[in-house]
């Protein structure tokens, strides 16, 4: 633990914990938290809510409904093959996956995550504490704790570039083009998650518009321009199209 | 052979497997204090004022030091040869920073949490001065990063030069004049950081009779003891240094690093201390590979035999010097030891910039020469329609050959003759040929998006230092017939404990089992210059060998004398003669110890060479390029090595499996930018990318029959030589692929898509 953390409290109930998370200086204590090598020097209180957060997977319908609280590995021995692949990949370490929860992964919205790219093509519904309402994804502000996913019936494909296998992708594209309208999602090292509907043959003008909003969002680093990630972009997104 | 040649257990390897406590930080120090630095958030400045008022009010907080608690005394961190041959520049704590990183101040407490928190309570006024990040902009102008008085060593403080050499041997200019065909070339080598598992840490305490004691994690134990005795002024006699066993240095632990905050803190307060480095400050403030800009004219005659080698180096040693000379007189030693040219020449300067501190690293200054040296013999190759291994095979040195360079270029000062006396790169070459699939893979038709290629390139190292690194050895017997060995010799993780007691059990006659390694501690061990230069199996080894015969001829003696018969000899661990009497080496150690001719029996003795015998190495890559993203996927990297006899085939091969993928993470993976006030971009593994074994592409491992008759059983190194050739190899197989000829490291995929679009605008 840092040196900043001056008490762990552990509330009764979500709302509770959803109550002295506005609060400043705290953070919520769940899962994985402990791996997470940052320190935060302006945290000083840690909300532990490991027992209040359920770590069942189901299928209800053609639907995957995963509490909060399961972990990467729980996911993975549930056995969808989409899901795994991307855990797989994201994640070799079963070490970690023992430990990384998907409430987790969705929460710290590193945008440089498969996992997440990968919800929000999906067309993902998040289930917050504070309300029985199901969300988007793609829509959510964070506020509020997740207590479950949802993750629709797909056929997201994702592809990334990275240096390595190992190394998180700068970028990574993902595509669902079950729905009506396919969703495109964009991540990597950019500045936000890039989400994207469209009908199967939208117009010329849209698509060069969304990719102009993507170029922008990439960085000119030692990765590269923010024209050629927008290339990488373009042709990921060719290749999954192809592959279809 | 009985032990050498074969696969034995290690030394060491049970601790290790069974998480014993045997590494630096695995000691539990009563009343330790924990002890942090403050490092510059600048680039370049004079600290006007500096206020610890603070941070020494925080409960907790036993001393925090800065500038004005210690005396003006400049040295160098670097734990190489006395007197040291690169310029002492630095302060324990200067009045000036010169790169962001550089320290401040230190603080000890009574926990970690709380020398962290002092840290911030620390008030600092920077003047900030001008930065200079460029080489050539560094030597040009005004603003002198070490302009102090009282610092030496420095070649032209002036124009930033921390170092320089230059040397000719014929005339370049006229020879390449006269050369039916000239290549040239500018390449760069980047900063590359070791990445060694376990951090930098190290410990003191005072013992009971008020010395100092340093458990640190280093490869230089008797460098530390010297150096920490200089700094803090008292004598060597009140050191001991004990290094215990090494999560990995490869040359990041040459180098005193933070021994003497540790050491500050426990004199002054008469308490333990402790100190460790985060992952951010080993990429930060720790040392990296020195980049290199090289700059080589390749002249060859009608039948493709080199004339002359024109080499230019420009070296970026960042903010202070160590190493600053030898790593550059490495790049043009291995450089021009490589091939045979009747007209060589070099001029290199190693130049001060705002950056990170460049030091020692795996290789130490060749990988920077082989990049360069092995692109350019392939650009020659394809230019004279020559195949890329038979231009090699045509131009290598061999044996019987005089290699001119080593005797102008010396560690600092002039060198030694050198003549191979071995040398197997041709078989390496011929072995790498038919193991890579060459020529299949090379006149493959190139279409398609997904384009492979294959790229070929050779290296030399050496084997020690000529003329400087030595290495000592005590060996004695105990009453069953083991025997201590023990060595100042450091075993970073490498294995070499484990080889040096191979030398000695071949030697005595007996199992590996039976010899007890001991290394290494400046209180028990006899001196060694250290684990660096490829020198622990070819100096250190030769130590152990005499030693270990030493013992042996006193084995035999002690027998002799209780048989009462001269004549008698060693036949495996008895000493007989022929009239049937034996005396076991047991009996011979307990008689010696207790009843008979009483005395310990024992052997010393110290070895250093004049010789260096470089092993070789070819490597072959196989690489996959992607033509539509311009990415780069290495399929498969075939190394075959010349080290002489090997001495233990697994541990051979994991040194050459560990180089590899440290040369391609140079090549392919580790990019350590810096933002426009200097400061570093990447500072963990999720944004430093070092290759993991998820990501090695297949390996194929050979050693070529060798035979050096100057080493320990034929004997040369290993430990550094399997990082020189993959850059080369990875990015003449991208050329083979794509046509696409890589300068400068790391490979950035957009300039080869950018590369590819200009020569197939379609």
């Amino acid at each position: 633990m840092w040196s900043s953390i001056e008490q762990i409290l552990k509330p009764d109930t979500l709302s509770e914990a959803c109550v002295l998370l506005k609060e400043s200086g705290s953070a919520l204590f769940a899962g994985g938290t402990y791996l997470v090598s940052q320190k935060d020097a302006n945290v000083h209180t840690l909300l532990d809510i490991n027992h209040l957060l359920n770590d069942q997977i189901e299928m209800n319908g053609e639907e995957i409904h995963i509490d909060a609280g399961c972990t990467l590995q729980e996911i993975v021995n549930f056995g969808d093959e989409r899901l795994n692949g991307v855990i797989l990949s994201a994640c070799p370490s079963k070490n970690i996956r023992n430990q990384r929860t998907i409430g987790g992964e969705v929460a710290r919205s590193r945008l440089d995550s498969d996992m997440l790219v990968f919800l929000f093509a999906a067309g993902t519904k998040l289930l917050l504490s504070h309300s029985e309402a199901l969300i988007e994804l793609s829509t959510w502000d964070g506020n509020g704790i997740i207590v479950k996913i949802i993750i629709p019936p797909h056929e997201v494909k994702l592809e990334r570039v990275a240096l390595l296998d190992s190394a998180p992708a700068y970028v990574i594209v993902g595509l669902n083009e079950l729905n009506d309208p396919t969703a495109i999602c964009v991540g990597g090292k950019i500045s936000k998650i890039m989400f994207f509907q469209t009908r199967p043959e939208p117009a010329e003008a849209d698509v060069q518009k969304f990719m102009d909003v993507v170029e922008a969002s990439f960085s000119n680093d030692h990765l590269g321009t923010q024209a050629y990630k927008r290339h990488l972009v373009s042709v990921l997104l060719q290749e999954m199209a192809v592959s279809k | 052979m009985k032990v050498i040649g074969q696969d034995t257990q290690r030394v060491d390897g049970q601790a290790l497997v069974r998480g014993n406590a045997v590494f630096a930080d695995d000691i539990k120090l009563n009343n330790v204090l924990h002890v942090k630095i403050l490092h510059s958030p600048v680039a370049h400045a004079k600290i006007l004022k500096i206020d610890v008022s603070k941070a020494q009010a925080l409960e907790g907080v036993v001393a925090v030091f800065t500038h004005k608690d210690f005396k003006t005394h400049y040295y160098t961190t670097a734990g190489q040869g006395y007197p040291e041959p690169g310029p002492r520049d630095m302060r324990i704590l200067d009045s000036t920073v010169r790169f962001v990183g550089d320290r401040v101040a230190f603080v000890a407490a009574e926990t970690l949490e709380i020398a962290e928190e002092a840290l911030g309570l620390i008030e600092v006024e920077y003047d900030e001065l001008p930065i200079i990040f460029d080489v050539e902009k560094a030597m040009t102008s005004d603003i002198s990063l070490h302009s102090e008085t009282g610092k030496t060593g420095i070649h032209n403080a002036a124009k930033n030069v921390a170092a320089h050499l230059d040397a000719e041997l014929g005339d370049v200019d006229k020879a390449i004049e006269t050369s039916e065909h000239v290549f040239e070339g500018t390449y760069s080598t980047p900063f590359v950081q070791m990445a060694s598992i376990e951090p930098h840490i190290s410990l003191t305490w005072l013992d009971e009779n008020n010395r100092l004691v340093i458990r640190t994690s280093t490869q230089v134990p008797f460098h530390v003891r010297r150096i920490v005795a200089e700094v803090m002024g008292i004598p060597v006699s009140r050191i001991r240094v004990i290094k215990p066993r090494i999560g990995g240095g490869f040359g990041g632990k040459q180098e005193i690093l933070n021994e003497e905050l540790v050491a500050a803190v426990t004199l002054n307060t008469g308490r333990p201390a402790r100190i460790e480095y985060t992952r951010a400050e080993e990429l930060f403030a720790a040392r990296l590979r020195h980049p290199e800009l090289v700059s080589f004219r390749l002249g060859f005659d009608k039948n493709q035999v080199l004339t002359s080698i024109d080499l230019n180096i420009l070296e970026n040693c960042g903010a202070y010097g160590p190493h600053a000379l030898t790593v550059m007189s490495v790049t043009a030693q291995k450089a021009l030891s490589m091939y045979k040219a009747p007209s060589i020449r070099v001029n290199g300067d190693g130049v001060y910039t705002n950056l990170p501190i460049g030091g020692a690293y795996r290789g130490y200054g060749a990988p920077q020469a082989f990049f360069p040296l092995e692109s350019l013999m392939d650009e020659a190759a394809n230019a004279m329609n020559i195949d890329p291994i038979e231009l090699r095979l045509k131009n290598i040195f061999k044996v019987g050959d005089d290699i001119p360079i080593a005797k102008i270029l010396g560690e600092g000062r002039e060198g030694f003759p050198m003549v191979l006396y071995s040398t197997e790169v041709a078989a390496c070459l011929k072995q790498g040929r038919e193991l890579s699939g060459w020529e299949q893979l090379r006149s493959e038709k190139k279409i398609g998006r997904y384009r492979r290629g294959i790229g070929v390139a050779v290296a030399g190292q050496g084997s020690g230092i000529p003329g400087i690194d030595m290495g000592s050895a005590f060996i004695k017997m105990n009453e069953d017939a083991s025997f201590n060995l023990q060595v100042g010799a450091t075993d970073l993780g490498t294995g070499s404990d484990t080889a040096l007691a191979q030398i000695a059990a071949e030697v005595l006659g007996v199992s590996v089992e039976k010899i007890i390694v001991y290394s290494s501690d400046t209180d028990m061990t006899p001196f060694d210059t250290g684990a660096y230069a490829s020198s622990t199996i070819y100096i250190s080894g030769s130590a152990v060998k005499k030693a270990a015969e030493n013992c042996k001829t006193m084995i035999l003696e002690q027998g002799r004398l209780l048989l009462g018969n001269a004549a008698a000899e060693i036949d495996g661990t008895f000493v007989k003669d022929r009239k049937g009497q034996s005396i076991s080496f047991e009996d011979i150690c307990i008689k010696s110890f207790y009843t008979d001719e009483q005395k310990q029996i024992m052997g010393t003795a110290s070895h250093m060479s004049y010789d260096s015998p470089p092993p070789f190495n070819a490597t072959f890559a196989e690489v996959e390029v992607d033509t539509l993203t311009g990415t780069v996927r290495v399929i498969k990297i075939v190394s075959v090595t010349d080290a002489g006899q090997i001495i233990n085939p697994k541990m051979a091969e994991g040194q050459i499996e560990g180089g590899i993928p440290q040369a391609l993470g140079m090549t392919l993976s580790e990019f350590m930018p810096f933002d426009d006030k200097g400061r570093p971009i990447n500072l963990d593994f999720n944004s430093y990318h070092i290759y993991t074994a998820r990501d090695m592409p297949e390996l194929v491992v050979r050693f070529a029959d060798s035979h050096e008759p100057t080493g320990p059983y034929g004997a040369k190194a290993v430990a550094e030589i399997p990082i020189n050739a993959p850059a080369p190899a990875v990015t003449n197989a991208v050329y083979n692929a794509v046509g696409v000829r890589i300068k400068h490291l790391p490979i950035r995929p957009e300039e080869i898509l950018g590369a590819i679009s200009r020569n197939e605008p379609n």
